[in-house]
């Protein structure tokens, strides 16, 4: 039996070990709560039964054999943590990983078949060209390959294919929470603003309360798109699945070659999670794990892997 | 008579509560004219202008009726209570009620204490949510209905229409069609229709290519009252779950996702009969049923709440009814009976167009025009407050932070939700 078989099987039963029964978004610290509600709603809770969390929900990885699968939501930083922390799996835990396939090459060799890969795809459905909606949070990580001013031009470039009606930009302010005060300094969250206005012009709708605006769901026939596409502190965001789930379509969609015996399941009318088996053969949690020891992590903690320059260069080097 | 309409000039949330209101307001205008009538905006969060209260008195309105689903007329009273005593207490009051009533006592406690003394009535939408509502007042007579109306130049029978529909959902035109409009949601009971039409084409009970189509978008209501609140996406993988049993068959029910409102018309007209097993605690009304009966779709809904209102006294074959009791858990009803209501309609041949007559004389606003003269005909009293009952629900919501319908200990529906719903069940 496959790893993808007996991930299948596990969620086609959904008999036990379901995150909703203990309660969605816990936390253990703090610092953690406050993280959560500085990017809260991107970071809010949804249901499937691969149990889609974030690693500081759980204490320490024993917590996870309460759980047949977890299907980690991190991004970047907080999957190097996790692996740094863990590089290979106790010898007592069953439970089965799910990790972006995006950062398939973040997973240690030592994990091989205990982990298997998801990303999301769309259920064939034409795009909308009415309106476009682009959300996010204008902060360091979202420019990390990009200044603001070179993202929101790339940014109107992609949407230009599409000839959009109408755009509404989805931006709270938010300082940039994991950054050095340096780099907090900078506040990329009024340079976004700024330069969403001399990229899109002023007839934008911009849009600072995400959940006030999305429960007046006056909006219908559009498609949307993330800001982040990097992916360091979030991988699988909320508002993706919320604007699904109201009809919307994704333009930002990753693709992948995968094979057919990949696992599908849908979560929405308009888009579905894909399960792919892991290619560990060109992981490079080596060069990641030897890095981090250089720097002296005995505990790496998510602050501490989005300020090391070391593992943004390895980020830059790696995920174009 | 110089008369307000309260209601919030920014769009509602809920689709059905913009048409309602709007046709309210269309009723309005008919029965006093626009010249006599004053438009007051109430906003869906309790705001209301000073200029807009100073209205009131500079326009010597005499009677003010409020006509939106939110909030409860709570924030605009206080409001108002300000301005002159006496004249405010010569001004009669009258209040559509919608579905979410109860989840509201402690406003509408306030709301009581102001209009105390004052000559108020209640509206209701279904016979049904009349007796609901006069068991939380004093009394009675204050309570009537009017059913929401429903605007009949958009809403009837046209055979032509037909094909269109069925061409752009790949439905052939001899195919049988049940449809639903609106939410997808634990107590609409959608994967319970879901399930029973499967079943039933899974025992070649119905034809094997009939098709359920499913108009709307899912929710994360759960069940507030049992403390049962879902994550987003958990009612689609419960669908999703059901769908999974019967692969051979899945592709006969056809999510549309959200339709455009000028092409609902042609979706009743479309189909061959309408279904919705909907046990929803607030259910007073649907207005997507008094539509779908004004293009002549036969009706197959549960006998709950006010769908009852639905099955015409004179004509009873348009709409079964399927018998719901109330339980422990949520409300039942026994499969058979769907089943059986399912494969009777489908065989039923109805005149359609004579359907839709009978529900276009019922349902439109001109109807609605009459019944609100007839209602205003009537002697208006003061109001003397909640009823025992009422007090005993605020006062037990003011001690517990858990629903008020649900036992504590064995998170069952409680005695005073078998109180107050009992009147919802036949």
């Amino acid at each position: 039996m496959s790893i993808l078989d007996k991930i299948e099987e596990i969620i086609l039963k959904n008999e036990k070990g379901l995150l909703c029964e203990k309660g969605f978004n816990s936390f253990y610290s703090q610092d953690d709560k406050d993280n959560f509600w500085h990017y809260h709603p991107l970071n809010k809770d949804y249901y499937f039964e691969g149990n889609p969390s974030f690693t500081f929900e759980y204490r320490d990885i024993q917590e996870f054999v309460e759980y047949p699968i977890v299907m980690l939501r991190d991004g970047y930083a907080g999957l190097v943590s996790f692996f740094i922390k863990n590089p290979s799996p106790p010898e007592y835990l069953d439970t089965y990983l799910l990790i972006p396939k995006k950062f398939e090459n973040l997973i240690p060799k030592q994990w091989e078949g205990k982990v298997a890969c998801y990303h999301f795809e769309n259920i064939k459905r034409d795009l909308s060209r009415k309106n476009l909606i682009i959300y996010g949070h204008g902060t360091e990580d979202v420019f990390w390959k990009e200044d603001p001013q070179e993202k929101l031009a790339s940014l109107k470039k992609m949407t230009d294919e599409f000839n959009f009606e109408k755009t509404i930009c989805l931006f709270p302010q938010r300082e940039s929470k994991y950054s050095s005060a340096y780099e907090k300094s900078k506040k990329y969250d009024l340079a976004l603003l700024k330069e969403m206005y001399r990229s899109f012009g002023f007839e934008i709708q911009h849009e600072s309360d995400i959940i006030q605006f999305l429960d007046r769901n006056d909006i219908s026939d559009f498609s949307f798109c993330s800001l982040d596409m990097n992916h360091i502190v979030y991988y699988d965001c909320y508002l993706k699945h919320k604007l699904y789930a109201l009809g919307g379509i994704s333009i930002d969609i990753e693709k992948y070659h995968i094979s057919e015996d990949s696992l599908r399941f849908s979560l929405s009318l308009d888009h579905e999670v894909v399960i792919t088996q892991a290619d560990l053969a060109k992981s490079i949690f080596p060069k990641i794990f030897i890095s981090a020891k250089m720097n002296g992590f005995k505990d790496p903690k998510i602050e501490s892997i989005f300020q090391s320059s070391e593992m943004k260069d390895i980020y830059l080097k790696n995920f174009k | 008579m110089k008369v307000a309409l309260v209601y919030s000039f920014t769009k509602s949330s809920w689709f059905s509560c913009r048409v309602i209101t709007k046709n309210i307001r269309e009723t309005y205008f008919q029965l006093y004219g626009k010249e006599n009538i004053t438009e007051i905006s109430y906003s869906h969060k309790g705001h209301v202008e000073d200029s807009d209260i100073n209205k009131i008195i500079d326009n010597k309105i005499e009677k003010i009726i409020f006509i939106d689903h939110k909030p409860t007329p709570y924030f605009f009273l206080r409001k108002l209570s300000k301005l002159d005593k006496e004249t405010i207490g010569k001004i009669e009051y009258c209040i559509h009620v919608f579905g979410d009533f109860p989840l509201y006592l402690l406003e509408w406690e306030r709301a009581f204490d102001i209009l105390k003394g004052k000559k108020t009535r209640f509206i209701c939408a279904s016979e049904r949510q009349m007796l609901f509502v006069q068991n939380f007042l004093k009394q009675n007579e204050i309570v009537k209905f009017n059913p929401f109306p429903v605007d009949i130049n958009r809403f009837q029978y046209n055979e032509e229409s037909n094909s269109e529909i069925r061409n752009k959902l790949d439905i052939n035109n001899s195919t049988n069609v049940l449809l639903y409009t609106g939410r997808f949601s634990y107590l609409k009971r959608t994967t319970d229709l879901i399930e029973i039409f499967l079943e039933l084409q899974s025992t070649s009970k119905i034809e094997n290519d009939s098709k359920l189509v499913l108009a709307g978008k899912f929710d994360e209501i759960g069940f507030p009252y049992r403390m049962q609140f879902h994550a987003l996406g958990e009612y689609f993988r419960s669908v999703e779950r059901v769908l999974a049993k019967y692969p051979e068959f899945r592709d006969n029910i056809i999510f549309t996702g959200e339709i455009d409102n000028e092409e609902l018309p042609k979706y009743y007209n479309m189909a061959d009969a309408f279904i919705s097993l909907s046990t929803y605690h607030d259910e007073d009304y649907g207005m997507s049923i008094a539509e779908a009966g004004c293009c002549g779709l036969p009706l197959i809904l549960t006998d709950w709440a006010g769908y009852y209102s639905f099955q015409l006294k004179e004509n009873k074959e348009y709409c079964d009814l399927i018998p719901v009791k109330l339980a422990a858990d949520k409300p039942k009803f026994c499969a058979d009976e769907v089943k059986t209501k399912i494969i009777e309609v489908l065989s039923r041949g109805i005149d359609r167009k004579l359907m839709a007559q009978k529900y276009q004389e019922e349902f439109s606003i001109a109807k609605s025009v009459e019944n609100i003269r007839r209602i205003e005909q009537q002697n208006i009293n003061a109001f003397e407050g909640g009823s025992s009952f009422f007090y005993r629900l605020v006062s037990k919501s003011k001690g517990t932070r858990n629903s008020i319908f649900v036992d504590a200990g064995s998170k069952e529906l409680n005695k005073e939700y078998y109180e107050a719903y009992n009147v919802y069940t036949r």
